[in-house]
Formats: structure tokens, sequence, C-alpha cells
């Protein structure tokens, strides 16, 4: 598409489309020289593991933002599932855990499913709703108190080590590299772009779309339990809060990245990098001693700067 | 006839009628509760958010939305008490709060109208600025309560006995009669009809949907100032969440998300009615955690119900014509 233009739109729409992303890596140099402890070996293990959690949900968010929809209540399905993990630790073991906690994420993300491609409610009416009631659940079921459980099972997961890396960047990458090849290599994956790109162009060439659009909200349910397990497993706890930034914040690393809010294009791959500098950006933050709501609020800014110039590009595009 | 009417009106307000239902039963159940003192009460609880809601009913109607209201809330009883407090004159004090409100508003207002966006764009616009303003109302106090310095006069009055009610009330009537019977309101419908068209018309699509926004944060700064005066005191997090109340009260009053129809008078009885029913919950001694929950999937049926509704009557009309 941008090969099409003259060259100094080009050039422009260019520096438009990753202004965030300069911006970020030019600051992340910044930081290298001025801050010894940032560039440390233990900080750069820090950033990996913290970001790789909520990585894990951004994977799922990119497929959806490509299908051409948005889920507000992943982060509700992630505190949820803290709650839900926790508890079936402390009474059915760990495996029965995971397939449980896993299975009722994916139960949450095909509602969201059923009412959007199926009902054709709009997407950002139903997860909001979603999102009140699920975090409403999680309150209810454990009286807002944090639960924590000592299994022991638990407790030698999260010590499996690969040098200085957890287990839950060895599941991301996992998660990164399913998401990749079931995006270009699969039938489902090329449906789901056809779907984003154009959906009435896509019914018509007799891609199930509604499938496709159901297909998108289950896996981020999944993923967004996964994610939640990935918690659980770092910190032996579930609380009801928990997570309530994770919708934010996939959304913003899914922008940065590079895929488009219009939906049809982008990838996993783009969204990765995403993750990597929204961490870096907010590791930086905590080390130059920015206080938590000043924090909030460059995260709020970043969202909507992105989202802007996400939407200025397509709208150039479109010229 | 008569029963295909009667189903026609089951079937457009049917929320409605599942919730009057549960204040019947309620009203058997426990005495005082359809008391005039404590429907009254109810109102009162009800116009800050009812207010709110006015203003995301235009949002809606004009085929946008808002979810930085409840942080707007917020930050506009703290800005009113800080001014009070600082020895600002108290009338001069409320127009600074409705000045941030107003000011959000066309922050968003201009944001969205630079990318043309609809529903989606504006949903996450206005999220992100929900959460740059609700750190903002942080900030002065370090997220601490702000007692306001003051005992009697304007800013009191505000919030004390019928008057939020008379705000509420007469807040609605206006914008009910400038939506139906002027040609902003009628405007307001065609944009949110058919943004397009209705640009292809002439008419000046982002001036006027800058104008929405600014209206809702115009009122939700009002509802700020109007609940900071009941307890005479500010809290940075007093609007949390108070984005799903107002929208939960413009979608069981029947105003369709998709935009371009609706009306404020609607509002105001989905208001009543979620008022209501909160409180007929907490008669019955339901947590408020539960209470999400419900809220929750009230909005989801409520959507579900307008949409598939109009997915039916679509259907049938296409049946009438075939068999006709």
């Amino acid at each position: 598409m941008i090969k099409s233009l003259p060259s100094r739109k080009r050039v422009v729409t260019f520096i438009i489309e990753n202004a965030v992303s300069v911006f970020l890596v030019g600051f992340v140099i910044f930081m290298v020289f001025t801050k010894r402890s940032f560039s440390t070996w233990d900080n750069i293990v820090n950033i990996i593991n913290e970001s790789s959690i909520y990585g894990i949900a951004a994977c799922a968010m990119t497929v959806v933002v490509i299908s051409g929809e948005f889920d507000l209540s992943a982060s509700s399905i992630f505190g949820w599932s803290t709650v839900l993990f926790t508890i079936c630790c402390n009474t059915i073991g760990v495996l029965g855990a995971f397939i449980v906690t896993l299975l009722c994420g994916a139960l949450f993300g095909a509602f969201n499913g059923f009412l959007v491609a199926k009902v054709k409610m709009p997407a950002f009416v139903v997860t909001l709703g979603t999102m009140i009631a699920i975090r409403g659940l999680a309150y209810v079921v454990t009286k807002a108190q944090p639960i924590n459980t000592n299994n022991p099972t638990l407790k030698a997961i999260s010590q499996i080590h690969i040098g200085d890396i957890s287990i839950i960047p060895m599941v991301y990458l996992a998660v990164i590299i399913l998401f990749v090849w079931f995006l270009r290599y699969t039938k489902f994956g090329r449906d789901i772009y056809a779907t984003g790109g154009n959906y009435e162009v896509a019914r018509l060439s007799g891609i199930n779309v509604v499938f496709s659009k159901f297909i998108v909200f289950t896996m981020l349910g999944a993923a967004a339990a996964l994610a939640a397990i990935m918690y659980g497993v770092r910190i032996k706890a579930g609380w009801a809060p928990y997570g309530q930034d994770l919708s934010l914040h996939c959304i913003t690393a899914t922008i940065i990245g590079g895929t488009s809010m219009l939906g049809g294009n982008g990838g996993v791959h783009k969204t990765v990098i995403g993750v990597i500098l929204l961490a870096v950006l907010f590791n930086a933050l905590t080390l130059l001693g920015v206080s938590g709501s000043m924090q909030k609020f460059i995260r709020g800014l970043v969202l909507i700067t992105v989202i802007m110039l996400d939407a200025v590009v397509a709208k150039r595009k479109k010229e | 006839m008569n029963q295909k009417r009667f189903i026609d009106v089951v079937r457009n307000n049917g929320i409605i009628l599942v919730i009057l239902l549960l204040i019947i039963v309620t009203g058997i159940i426990e005495r005082n509760f359809l008391t005039f003192n404590n429907l009254l009460n109810v109102l009162r609880q009800v116009a800050v958010v009812g207010i709110v809601a006015c203003g995301m009913t235009y949002c809606i109607i004009g085929g946008a939305f808002d979810l930085s209201v409840g942080s707007v809330v917020s930050l506009a009883g703290v800005i009113t008490i800080l001014n009070i407090n600082a020895g600002v004159n108290e009338y001069i004090a409320v127009l600074y709060g409705l000045m941030a409100g107003v000011g959000v508003g066309v922050i968003n207002g201009v944001l969205i109208s630079l990318i043309d966006g609809r529903s989606g764009e504006a949903f996450i616009v206005t999220y992100g600025m929900q959460v740059v303003v609700a750190s903002i109302a942080l900030f002065p106090s370090n997220g601490l309560f702000i007692a306001g310095r003051v005992s009697e006069g304007f800013f009191k009055s505000l919030g004390q006995g019928v008057m939020p009610i008379i705000i509420f009330l007469g807040i609605a009537a206006i914008m009910e009669f400038s939506l139906k019977k002027t040609k902003y309101g009628r405007v307001m419908c065609f944009i949110g009809g058919n943004m397009d068209v209705a640009k292809m018309s002439g008419i000046n699509i982002k001036l006027n949907r800058i104008s929405y926004f600014a209206i809702s944060g115009l009122l939700a700064g009002l509802g700020g100032v109007v609940l900071c005066s009941r307890v005479t005191s500010s809290n940075p997090t007093a609007g949390l969440n108070y984005e799903m109340d107002v929208i939960a009260a413009v979608v069981v009053g029947g105003t369709e998300m998709s935009g371009g129809s609706g009306s404020v008078m609607r509002t105001v009885i989905g208001a009543v009615i979620m008022g209501v029913m909160s409180n007929a919950l907490n008669i019955l001694g339901i947590t408020a955690y539960h209470q999400q929950v419900v809220k929750g999937i009230i909005i989801l049926i409520a959507v579900a119900m307008d949409i598939l509704n109009k997915q039916l009557k679509l259907k049938e009309m296409a049946h009438d014509k075939v068999f006709a």
C-alpha cells in the first residue's frame, strides 16, 4: 500500500507510523547511558519475565484486532482466572487447575464470541458487560480477599529455570510460535485476515466469517486464562483486582507493534516488539522513580497517542 | 391486533418489565420499600448518575461513546473542592469544576473528529482518556479525601434536599426538548444514523460531534459537583466505574448503541429503574459484588434484546412484503 504513494508522502507516513516506536527506542538508548541499573543482566531478565505474562494475552488480542474487533473483558477473565486457578490448586491439584482454568477462560471468551459473531452485538458493549460481570464474579467468589496457595507441585514448576529464564518466558515463546504459525499457515488464520479486511467480501467468498469472529474471542479468553495461570505460577496467589490494566496494555502493545485497529493486517510477531517496548518503558519509569499514578497517566497517554497515529495513518493511506 | 400490540410492548420494554417485576416482588416482601421516603431517597441517589447519563445519551445518539465520564466526575469534584478550600468564590469554584468537564469533553471530541471515529474508536480513545483523567484527579491530594471547608451557601445547596432531583429532571427536560424539537437535535440523529450522508448534506460534522462530547463532559462535571456537594468532600476515585452505571441506565432505557435514535426521557426511566433495582437488591441483602454481576448481565441482555428485536422486525417486514 505504502509503495504506491509519492515519496515525500511515503516518508511522512513512515515517520507517523513509527513515531512511538522510534521515540521508545530513543528513550531506551537514553536510559542505557544514564541509568546504570537499567542495562544490567538482572534487569533485562526481570523485563523479560515481567512482559511475558501480559505478552501471552497480547498475542491473542492481536488476533482479535486483526479480525476487526477488540475485547475489554480480557482483563476481567485474567482476574477471575487467577482466583479460579489458586482455588483449584488448593483443591484438585495443579494439572486439574490448569485444565479447568483454561477451559473456563475459553468458555468466557466463547460467550463473548457468540454474542459478537452470531448475535451481532457491538464488541465494545458485549465485552464491557462481560468485563463488569466477570470481575464481579471474582469478587463474589473470594469475598474480595486474596487467596494463597502452598501447592508443592506449583512451587516446583515455578522453580524450573533454563539459565536465568523461568518457565514463563518459555511458555510465552511457545504461544508466540503457535500464533504466528496459526495466522500464517492455517486456513483459519488466513480467514481471520480476510474477515478483518473486508467482512462482506469475505462472507461472499464463502469464508465462515461467523466462525472466524467466534474463534478469535475464544482464543483470547483461553490466552487470558493462560496468562493468569502463569501469573499464578509466579506469585502463587489469586485476587479479583489483578490484571485490571491488561486489556489496555494489550491493545496498546498491539497498536504500537503496527497492527492497525481497522483490522485485516498486522501480525503477532509485531506485537512481541510492542510488548517489549512497553515493558522497557515502564521498567525505566520505575527505575527513574516515577510514581504509580504518574505511570498510569503515561499509560493512558501512550494509548491515546498510538490510536490517534494509527487512525491518522489509515486516513492518509485511504486518501 | 391488540395481541400484536401487547407483544410489541413486551418486546420493546422487556428488560424494564423484568425489573418492574423484581420491584413489585421486593415491595411485597419488604414493606419499607415502596414508601414515599425511600423512593425519594432513591431518586436522590440516581440524580448524579442520571445527570451524567443524559450527556452520554447525546453522545450515543450522535454515533459516539464517552467512557471518560467516570473520571470527569472525580476530577470536577476535586477541582471544585480544592478551589473552595483555597477561598475562591463558590460560584467560580463550581464554574471551574464544570469547565474541567467541558475541557475533557472538547479534547475527546477534537481527537475523535480528527480521525472521523465511530463508536469503536471513540470507545478506545475515551478509554485512554479515562485513565489519564483519573490519574490527574489523583495528583493534587495524592489520592486522599479532601474535606470541604464549607457549611452552607450556593455550593452546599446543590446537593441538599430535592435540589439534585430538580437539576436532574430539569436538565433531562431541556435536553429532551432540544433533541426532539430543535434542528440541533434532529441533526444529531442524522449524524448518528448515517455520518457519511450527513457530511454530504453539508452538515458540519466535526463541530457538531465536538459539541456532543462537550455536553457529555459538562454534565459529567456537573454530576461531580453535585456529588461532592452532597458529601461536602471530594474523593479522587468517587467516579470509579461510574460509566458502567451510566451506560446501564442508557441501554436499559432503550437508546440503541448504534446511534441515530433514542431519547433522554427513556434514559431518565432507565436511570430511575436501575436505581430502584439497586435499592431493592440492597434491601434484599445482596452485596455490591453480586450487584456488579447483575449489572453486567443486564447491560448484555438489554443490548442483545434490542438487536434481536431489530433483526426480527426486519424479517417480519420482509415477510409482510412477500405475502402482502
